[in-house]
Parts: C-alpha cells; sequence; structure tokens
C-alpha cells in the first residue's frame, strides 16, 4: 500500500469488513461513503453480506494515520452517534 | 460543568452498563462519539437500548439529531434497539414502527426503572427549579 493510500473499513448490519483495494486517503467523504454502498450492494466487502438495501445515510468518516504499531492508514465508517437539538 | 445532557447503555435486563459523560456534553447535546460507537459495537450482543436525557421538565419526544442517530445505529448493527429520552419529569420509549426509516413512535413509560434517578442526578436536576 502506497502511504497516500489506505484501508477503508465498513460497519454494516452487525458485520464488519475491509474493503479489498486500497483508496486515496485524502479522498472526499462523499465519495468513500458512495464507493462503500455500492461495495456492500454488490457483495464486494469481504466479511459483509451482499445488501442491496445499504444506506449509509448519516455514518461518518473517521481517519487514523499510519503509526508504528498500525503502520497503514485507515478509514474507518461507522454510524453517528450524537443526541441533542 | 451546570445542568447537561447525559447518556447510558443498557444491558439485556436494562441496567446500566456505560454511563456516556463526554467532557463537551452541554444542556441541549451529546456530540459525535467515536469511543461511544466502539463501546455499543464490542457489546452489540448485550445491549438492549440507549437512553440520554433532555434536562427539563416537560417534553421527552426525541430530537431529528436523536432519531437520524437511532436509524444509523440500527442499521450498521443490523438490529433494533429500545431508545429511552428522559427528563425530569417524563420517561419516553422509543423503538422504530416504519415503514420509514426514520418512522419511530413514542410511548410514555409509566414507571421508574432504578437508573431513571441516576440520569437525572447526573444531569443536574438538582440545579433546576419547576415553576
Amino acid at each position: 500500500m502506497e502511504s497516500h493510500e489506505a484501508r477503508l473499513n465498513i460497519t454494516w448490519s452487525g458485520q464488519n469488513g475491509d474493503l479489498v483495494d486500497p483508496i486515496a486517503y485524502d479522498a472526499p467523504d462523499k465519495d468513500i461513503l458512495q464507493w462503500a454502498t455500492e461495495a456492500i450492494r454488490t457483495g464486494g466487502v469481504p466479511g459483509i453480506t451482499a445488501d442491496l438495501n445499504a444506506n449509509l445515510t448519516d455514518f461518518v468518516v473517521d481517519r487514523f494515520a499510519a503509526t508504528a504499531d498500525v503502520p497503514m492508514n485507515r478509514i474507518v465508517l461507522r454510524p453517528k452517534t450524537p443526541f441533542g437539538l | 460543568m451546570g445542568v447537561t445532557e447525559v447518556g447510558v447503555v443498557l444491558d439485556l435486563n436494562e441496567r446500566p452498563i456505560l454511563w456516556h459523560l463526554p467532557e463537551d456534553r452541554t444542556l441541549t447535546s451529546l456530540p459525535d462519539s467515536p469511543d461511544l460507537w466502539q463501546f455499543i459495537w464490542d457489546n452489540r450482543d448485550r445491549i438492549s437500548g440507549i437512553a440520554h436525557s433532555h434536562p427539563w421538565y416537560g417534553d421527552a419526544t426525541p430530537s431529528h439529531e436523536d432519531v437520524t442517530t437511532f436509524a444509523a445505529i440500527e442499521r450498521a448493527l443490523g438490529k433494533r434497539l429500545r431508545w429511552w429520552v428522559v427528563t425530569f419529569d417524563r420517561i419516553m420509549t422509543v423503538n422504530w414502527f416504519g415503514p420509514g426509516d426514520l418512522d419511530y413512535g413514542c410511548i410514555a413509560y409509566g414507571s421508574n426503572p432504578e437508573w431513571v434517578a441516576e440520569i437525572r442526578e447526573k444531569s443536574k436536576w438538582n440545579l433546576t427549579k419547576q415553576d
């Protein structure tokens, strides 16, 4: 994996998996969410059963730069968690 | 810290397993929290629901922000939860009724689980006055 790339981790419907191909670490959130949605719908995420109804509305993108312990950039998709007005 | 919203994650027996007290909570909000999500995910098999306070007297209806968070978390978990909104004098349980993604219904809850007094205490109900 190149230094400008990242592993994309996705959580959907009680399952979690990584997209096989790396993506650009600085890709826009909107693009990442669209790629992830398409990947889930087509069964492109190992560990996540294909789901034509995948809907990542209100999911957020967390980015974690490579460290000595985890030597690759990671991008993690998860649901938002705020409460309030 | 004054009066604030407070969250609590409830286990399958509807007992607290995590008090959610982020430093940046306010009177009207609990901010987005990767740590809260990680806890929910790690404990997804033993969670029945999540409660949060609306630290005032009266209406306990969830906000649009609340409902969209309920829906996103449930889609990620692949299961439905029971959501609770607690004010200083009311308790509401909120569940998805469908068919739409954001079609949640509210039911007034008649009794007081033990943790309700604690969520009110942590929300600093004692700093408020009811006219």
